[in-house]
């Protein structure tokens, strides 16, 4: 049978059967507005998570043994914490899972940090300071385009010995040693969107300061600030000359340290030669990896622990984990409705088609197929299933600009609530019309195939 | 000239065991082009199996048939389909009309399986013939038992089939219209010289018939020649 003819003959039945097919694809209406608002809350979900705070493309490892130092450990003696060395990172480099390696150095000296007036009004601090290097390569998209993200020293500048040396917008960083210091701009520093969240929902409350804002945060770039090297509340590093260095916030990133500064490597590096030797200079204190997809993460985690190396934070699978078993539960509950759906077309086609035995027997009698008439009853309930789905699809998606709507109205700010809990890609939409559709079919199958394998002379000779 | 249809020791049985019946039970017969042959005999006697079988709607027969010189005992159901939409008619007892649609889409509707060039116009040239073209676009639901023949009549010879299968045309029709669809069969017999298969217990058609066999049984019994043409 031609399609043409053939759609002529499913438009037939539609219009002529309009209430059993409405009671039967009311089903997978409903069925495919549960799996759309469900998967779609669990891809919107899992996207927020997995893409702001715990990113699962990329795994930060460090030494087995050598979980975060600490405070203490730096105070003591942070050299002696185990490192990755630089021939580990180039076989990391080296594993077809791996897109980009880029490897970190923490700070291994004590170190405070205090500024913030031009932003909130008045200087706040930390007496103990942790800082990351990372690559630039890592955070440039990150970086507020007035500023770069490079170590400041391997910029020309002019010899001096104190800051009334330098122009307004340098400082002198003299390191230890040194006979005299060169006038650099302040150190490029970059902090988490996870420590902005922190401020804004717990210190800056409890000490009546203003929560920063997007605007604020756009002014908050070049803010200025001191930072002290080589000294803590904790105490003294071993070696260098205890002194104070300016950074400059330059950005927020979601790959910056949570709770810390980050800074470009090489001014880590230094640093860390300076108050903690040469191999504190040398060897990493972890490694960021990113993988070619969010599936090799597991095959770089084994490699990776041949090389003496584990990833830092398993949250991000745990979380990953958890949303997946939560996201396959709620389908199993919208694939369930889609199962009855499927049964209850079953059930209509059945009574349709022993309604029409004479009817099928005169088609068989001029010209149709069994296959013609297999044909005719799949494409009507396709037809069925995909207007259904379609409106299911329609409500689902009206599901959920409304629970957005609910959560943006009704639900208390907290950390990373998201614009909108969903997340609807074309595929979903195009999956969900598809498998309502599939569901319809598949429940027709049965009577159609008896249908079709019926003997004619039945329905017209009795 | 050949044999439009070419039965030889046709033979069907149903149930099993004790159940079993033969509905048909060693039958030959041939019908040749322009023939107008009658199956004549009670109810119960075999003649819609017989009907069933020539018409390829039953394939669980023995023996052997020929259509329009091909033996269909070897022929997939895609092949006897197309050979019953492009070379056989049938009009049934019941009619078979589908009341949702008009006339001319009832007509039509061979056309859906075995399309052919503007079939609306066709199926106008099919109800003048049957004396209905200005019923055209009504439903068939309100039709007359007569005129819903005559509609089933036009979709049989829609597609100038080579042979027109009835059973019991006039069963369900009262005297006077029965009449009336006897004539539509002899005149399309002797006008336009479709060949014709009637089974049925209607002496009035075994009298347009140009040749009657009797069957009871599941068995021909006898074999009028020439009747139709004595009576026409």
């Amino acid at each position: 049978m031609r399609t043409r003819e053939l759609g002529r003959l499913v438009g037939r039945d539609l219009r002529r059967t309009r209430g059993a097919l409405s009671t039967a694809g009311f089903g997978i209406l409903a069925g495919t507005a549960a799996l759309v608002f469900f998967l779609s809350l669990g891809l919107g979900v899992r996207a927020v998570l997995l893409g702001d705070v715990f990113p699962l493309d990329k795994i930060e490892l460090e030494p087995k043994g050598g979980a975060d130092p600490g405070l203490l450990a730096l105070v003591l003696g942070g050299s002696s914490v185990p490192r990755i060395q630089p021939e580990s990172v180039e076989q990391l480099r080296a594993m077809p899972e791996v897109r980009r390696v880029y490897p970190k150095l923490r700070f291994a000296f004590p170190s405070s940090a205090r500024g913030g007036q031009a932003l909130i009004g008045q200087d706040v601090g930390t007496s103990e300071m942790v800082g990351d290097g990372v690559e630039p390569a890592l955070v440039t998209a990150d970086v507020h385009p007035s500023w770069s993200f490079e170590d400041p020293w391997k910029q020309a500048g002019a010899a001096c010995t104190s800051d009334v040396q330098c122009d307004a917008d340098k400082y002198c960083e003299h390191p230890t040693g040194m006979a005299q210091g060169k006038c650099v701009e302040p150190v490029p520093v970059l902090v988490s969107r996870y420590l902005v969240e922190l401020f804004n929902k717990g210190i800056a409350p409890a000490h009546g300061l203003p929560p920063v804002g997007t605007a604020l945060l756009e002014r908050a770039s070049g803010v200025t600030f001191t930072m002290r090297l080589g000294e803590s509340l904790l105490g003294a590093s071993k070696q260098g000359s205890v002194r104070t260095v300016r950074g400059r916030v330059v950005g927020v990133s979601s790959r910056a340290i949570d709770l810390g500064l980050t800074l470009p490597i090489d001014t880590v590096r230094r640093w860390n030669e300076e108050f903690a030797g040469a191999e504190a200079g040398r060897a990493f204190s972890s490694v960021l990896v990113e993988t070619r997809s969010t599936g090799d993460a597991s095959v770089v985690i084994d490699r990776a622990d041949r090389l003496g190396l584990m990833p830092r934070d398993t949250r991000a699978r745990d979380v990953s984990v958890l949303v997946n078993g939560v996201t396959a539960l709620l389908s199993l509950v919208a694939t369930v409705i889609l199962l009855m759906a499927g049964s209850n077309i079953a059930y209509t086609f059945r009574a349709l088609l022993s309604e029409r035995r004479g009817e099928i027997g005169l088609y068989r009698a001029v010209g149709a197929a069994r296959s013609d008439v297999l044909a005719w009853q799949l494409s009507l309930a396709a037809v069925v299933g995909s207007l259904y789905a379609l409106a299911g699809l329609g409500l689902g998606c009206l599901a959920t600009v409304l629970a957005d709507w609910l959560a943006a109205t009704r639900m208390p700010d907290f950390p990373f609530k998201p614009e909108s809990f969903f997340s609807l890609p074309w595929w979903l939409m195009a999956g969900a019309v598809g498998f309502g559709a599939l569901f319809a079919v598949v429940g027709a199958l049965g009577p159609a195939w008896r249908a079709a394998g019926a003997d004619p002379r039945d329905g017209l000779m009795g | 000239m050949a044999e439009v249809v070419r039965a030889e020791g046709l033979r069907r049985a149903f149930g099993q065991g004790d159940a079993r019946r033969v509905a048909v039970d060693g039958v030959s017969l041939s019908v040749t082009p322009g023939e107008f042959l009658t199956v004549f005999g009670p109810s119960g006697s075999g003649k819609s199996t017989l009907l069933g079988i020539v018409g390829t709607l039953d394939r669980g027969f023995e023996g052997q048939l020929h259509l329009d010189g091909r033996d269909v005992r070897g022929m997939s159901d895609r092949e006897l389909s197309r050979l019953r939409g492009e070379r056989i008619g049938f009009v049934f007892q019941a009619f078979y009309l589908l009341d949702h649609l008009t006339v001319i889409e009832n007509v039509t509707v061979p056309f859906l399986f075995t399309p052919r060039p503007r079939p609306r116009r066709t199926a106008l040239r099919a109800l003048q013939r049957v004396g209905l073209e200005d019923r055209a676009k009504d439903l068939t639901a309100g039709l007359s038992g007569g005129q819903r023949q005559r509609v089933a009549i036009a979709r049989a010879i829609v597609h100038a089939p080579a042979l027109l299968l009835c059973d019991e045309p006039t069963g369900n029709l009262d005297a006077d219209t029965a009449a009336q669809i006897i004539d539509i069969f002899a005149s399309l017999h002797r006008d336009d010289g479709v060949t014709v298969l009637c089974a049925t217990h209607d002496e009035r058609i075994a009298k347009v018939a140009t040749r009657t066999v009797r069957m009871r049984d599941g068995r021909l019994e006898a074999q009028t020649d020439e009747v139709g043409r004595a009576h026409a």
